[in-house]
């Protein structure tokens, strides 16, 4: 995915003046920045979500005059409050499959994000963690070429943490792959390629796992 | 300040009592019955009209011809709110229309389809056009307030229009289409009523009350009326109940 000249203001001044960043296809990347530096806008700016001013995002290894099919993990899991845990899944699938295959594979997926038994429940009867896997499983039951995740497992604790990373290693082999996290930890056991973004106007680094720990001891100091 | 269950009951009860002591007390002061009634011998009229075969097809007629004006707007304003809630531009194209058919007098609409139409089409097109801005509203606003987030979250998954329609845009506007309703079809069955007493239709609860009004059957006229309260608190009673219904599933997500 190539991100070449991407212009974007928010408020007074640019958010990005002609940025440029590569990502690599069939790789996980990571973004990491202070807050406010805008890693949920380039999310949503690739999704197609919020429109750029200037500059143009290029996806390699889609058929030409066709879009990239994109997933999702958003940072709030933005379930269906009138849908179950499995009504939500099965309503983000693909329309292609019957609806029992759709269900069938909403059940396999919630045992692997540990919410096995929360297949009946509504989103409201959820704890914040749990809204936050039904959403990753809600992304990951999806047909994609791009798979966005935004603070992914966030506010979960190191067992969950460990549980689903195994699980994207295992399920996001060969896919291309861009999330924005603030934890060393998931940056460090998901990420191929980890890129930082500056302060606006927004720059983009590729650093290696060695100057991981000291960028992200500076990216959270209070 | 709480009201208990049975408190509540006491205070409707004792509203109702009241109405009906002014209104015995005021026919008696008065005392002829062509100009108001007593509400004993209103009941007891009513209740001889129930006993006529007559009668309930001139109820089930209104309430047919409420029921088709009533469908015809849910469907138009279902279309058009929607269109609006989602265009800004066709909501600001349709606005002058909007505020004429919330500003013109019904009297002025019922007289000019009386002139445009059979006596039929005239009652529903009149319930139609005076109750079509309260639904058209309730719609538009159903849209308006979608959760964008939402909306953001189905465009990325490439959820088809069909499913979409129903387990998305359906639900997110169900409860202000619920209150629209409630506040719209009480006023429909009024307004076919003075439509019908005016196009007098072969069968009709407006006919019916314009045939006792030529009589000088002034307890004709109040049975009548009171059997028009009668139907509307039951339609009434079965949109709350469905309200509630649904006001329990929301609950119960909680």
């Amino acid at each position: 995915m190539k991100i070449s000249g991407l212009t974007k203001h928010f408020g007074q001044g640019p958010l990005y003046d002609n940025f440029d960043l590569t990502l690599p296809a069939g790789k996980i990347s990571c973004i990491l920045g202070p807050s406010g530096c805008g890693k949920t806008s380039l999310l949503n700016m690739i999704a197609g979500l919020l429109p750029h001013e200037g500059g143009e995002i290029l996806f390699e290894r889609i058929p030409a005059g066709s879009e990239p099919r994109f997933s999702y993990v958003f940072q709030e899991p933005r379930l269906l409050p009138w849908l179950t845990v499995t009504g939500n899944l099965v309503y983000a699938m693909d329309g292609e499959l019957s609806r029992h295959e759709r269900k069938a594979r909403a059940k396999e997926m919630l045992a692997l994000v540990g919410l096995k038994e929360e297949g009946k429940k509504f989103p409201r009867e959820l704890s914040g963690g749990m809204a936050r896997r039904v959403g990753v499983a809600r992304a990951l039951l999806s047909d994609f070429d791009i798979l966005l995740m935004d603070e992914p497992l966030a506010s979960l604790d190191q067992e969950l943490k460990e549980k689903l990373i195994s699980l994207f290693k295992e399920r996001l082999a060969g896919k291309t792959v861009v999330f924005v996290t603030h934890d060393y930890y998931t940056a460090r056991a998901l990420s191929d390629h980890i890129f930082v973004l500056s302060p606006p106007p927004v720059r983009a680094e590729e650093i290696g796992l060695s100057g991981l720990q000291k960028i992200l001891e500076e990216i959270n100091r209070p | 300040m709480t009201i208990s269950t049975s408190n509540r009951r006491w205070f409707l009860w004792g509203s109702v009592l009241l109405i009906l002591l002014f209104w015995k007390i005021a026919s008696a002061v008065i005392g002829r019955a062509i100009i108001l009634p007593s509400p004993d011998a209103t009941v007891k009229y009513a209740f001889l009209l129930l006993g006529e075969r007559e009668v309930w097809t001139a109820l089930l007629w209104t309430l047919k011809r409420t029921m088709t004006s009533f469908a015809i707007n849910l469907l138009a304003a279902g279309i058009l709110g929607m269109a609006s809630g989602f265009s800004r531009g066709f909501k600001l194209f349709l606005s002058p229309l909007v505020t004429v058919l919330k500003a013109v007098p019904t009297m002025g609409v019922i007289l000019l389809s009386l002139i445009w139409f059979s006596s039929e089409t005239a009652a529903v097109f009149v319930s139609s056009l005076i109750v079509f801005p309260i639904l058209y509203q309730a719609v538009v606003g159903g849209v308006e307030t979608i959760d964008p987030l939402s909306v953001e979250m189905n465009r990325v998954f490439r959820i088809p229009w069909l499913r979409r329609f129903f387990h998305f845009y359906l639900p997110s506007l169900k409860p202000s289409l619920l209150t629209g309703i409630v506040s719209a079809l009480g006023l429909s069955i009024k307004v076919m009523i003075s439509a019908e007493v005016l196009s007098q239709p072969d069968r009709g609860i407006g006919t019916m009350f314009q045939i006792e009004r030529a009589r000088l059957n002034t307890e004709g006229v109040f049975a009548w009326s009171l059997l028009v309260i009668l139907m509307t608190a039951g339609l009434d009673k079965l949109l709350s109940l469905l309200e509630r219904r649904y006001a329990l599933e929301n609950k119960r997500t909680d």
